[in-house]
């Protein structure tokens, strides 16, 4: 299988795959660690596993094999491939038949998409250093898979908005041609004002979790968020605000009228989502964590379950950071590899300067940002209106840009569906730590 | 004894027998809030002397202590 050639490390000869990363200057060799990262239709590790053992005899282990995911990046914990449970993507180093025959097994009947030589940048010492150096590949091999470009050039200077919020505009929300219809969004906060004009007519399923209190917005930071992801096409009084405006919503109070809640009341609330159908869960609410401290594994099991069973859970970054003096890291449960880690940027591209960002090693990365500064949206009566800033506003931008996508393309639910979020993302003139991906864009 | 509220999940391999799992936990002496089979998480309380027994019911596969969160007041610059 070998024919004999290119067994060479840092060779990828032998092999009839194009280089994944177009070189802006030809003349410069790619520099590959003779390893492959494999791209993977979604699905649990175990399916990724046997399939990769199936067509080529290579012995896999997942992330979730290893303590707190702390497979050392170097050695692969010992084995040929390592699956990323949470991302679909393996990273591999087998002897060159094996290599050949899993590349072979690209585009037949099995959960194999696509593969490319990893680059030497990416042999770094642990996961977490290796899952940020990997986003780039990752992006490029679902471009390449799902066929999808990214938009044109725009200019985020001089937004006019008397029509449409500057968030509508600066994610392609505006001009979309989807609006959310079939799809359910879940929005665990402080509850709705279920009388708010704006929603007269729209489906809306309201759960408290908050023991003696109704679902009516005490707050004010639900309703907001709502009307960003589920806001009407046409509101009372513009600007248009809100997204997937067809979206079913499902409100659910896990944050009392003074803003606090517990797991316990989330947990539930994200069950009931997902027991729903729900395909994007959006939570605007953050825990702060100090540097160096661990995800919750608990939220991540929640995130992988949920995954698998259709819903993509979105949560704000968390609001700690006092830029330019101190990044704060990813709050909980944000900083689970299972879930969508949102940050804050302005009308202007730049980095909201509470906006927390990927300090902490394990997963603790931003994986895209959206508007989160001077947003406007729809507040509890009379006052119906309000600009806000947060996390918490730029939350339900990807939430309901999700829910977008995930009515463009059935397929597109839990892992598929983030993919087609951070592929789709806009890059940005800003550190990955701070952004992730870039700007989500809505399809 | 001081009481803690605390959050359980369920081993892959146990998510069949969900049930069997949460009544082993009331065993160990958990008081359940909720079962979460869609999560496959169970919520609740139980006497931070038990715990330790807690986590080595047959089917936990980790137990965490309740979080709680605060979102800042209406009014404030950021949400």
């Amino acid at each position: 299988m070998a024919k004999g050639k290119s067994k060479k490390k840092n060779s990828a000869a032998a092999l009839t795959i194009e280089p994944a990363f177009p070189q802006s200057n030809e003349t410069t060799p790619m520099e590959t660690t003779g390893r492959f990262l494999v791209l993977m239709k979604e699905g649990t590790a175990k399916k990724n596993i046997e399939a990769l053992k199936n067509v080529a005899g290579v012995k896999a282990a997942s992330t979730s094999d290893f303590k707190k995911g702390a497979v050392n990046m170097e050695t692969l914990g010992g084995a040929q491939a390592v699956v990323f449970e949470s991302l679909g993507v393996a990273v591999m180093d087998a002897p060159p038949d094996q290599t050949e025959a899993v590349s072979f097994a690209i585009s037949g009947d099995n959960p194999i998409l696509a593969m490319e030589p990893e680059r030497i940048v990416y042999a770094v010492a642990d996961a977490a250093e290796y899952l940020r150096g990997y986003r780039d590949a990752v992006n490029h091999l679902t471009d390449k898979v799902i066929g999808l470009q990214a938009p044109a050039e725009f200019s985020a200077a001089g937004i006019d908005q008397s029509k449409l919020t500057y968030g509508l505009q600066l994610t392609n929300a505006s001009i979309s041609r989807f609006t959310g219809k079939g799809i359910r969004v879940a929005v665990l906060d402080t509850g709705m004002d279920l009388g708010h004009p704006d929603f007269a007519g729209r489906k809306v399923t309201a759960q408290s979790f908050i023991q003696n209190e109704a679902v009516d917005d005490g707050h004010g930071h639900g309703t907001h968020c709502i009307g960003t992801a589920c806001g009407s096409l046409k509101p009372k009084k513009n600007p248009r605000y809100g997204i997937a405006y067809e979206a079913e919503i499902f409100a659910g109070k896990v944050l009392s009228n003074r803003g606090s809640g517990a797991d316990g009341g989330i947990l539930a609330g994200i069950d009931w989502a997902i027991t729903n159908g729900c395909a994007v869960i959006s939570m605007s609410l953050s825990a702060p964590v100090s540097a160096g401290m661990s995800f919750s594994q608990i939220y991540e099991n929640v995130g992988i379950r949920a995954m698998n069973a259709g819903s993509l859970i979105v949560v704000a970054a968390g609001n700690d950071s006092r830029r330019s003096g101190f990044i704060a890291p990813v709050g909980h449960p944000a900083n689970c590899p299972s879930i969508l880690a949102v940050a804050a940027i302005d009308s202007k591209l730049r980095i909201a300067s509470f906006s927390n960002g990927g300090i902490n090693a394990d997963g603790g990365g931003i994986d895209i940002a959206a508007p989160g500064v001077d947003i406007r949206s729809s507040v509890p009566r009379n006052k119906l209106y309000k600009e806000m800033s947060g996390t918490s506003m730029a939350t339900p931008h990807v939430a309901g840009i999700a829910a977008l996508y995930a009515e463009s393309d059935p397929k597109l639910r839990g892992q598929a569906l983030w993919m087609a979020l951070i592929s789709r993302a806009r890059r940005l003139d800003l550190p990955s730590r701070d952004v992730g991906m870039g700007l989500v864009q809505a399809p | 004894m001081s009481k803690v509220n605390l959050t359980v999940s369920v081993a892959n391999d146990h998510l069949k027998d969900f049930s069997d799992v949460a009544v082993r936990c009331r065993k160990a002496g958990m008081n359940i809030t909720q079962e979460m089979k869609s999560i496959g998480m169970i919520t609740g309380s139980i006497d931070e002397s038990a715990l330790e027994k807690l986590r080595i019911v047959k089917g936990v596969s980790l137990v965490e202590l309740e979080r709680s969160f605060q979102i800042a007041p209406p009014g404030s610059d950021v949400q």
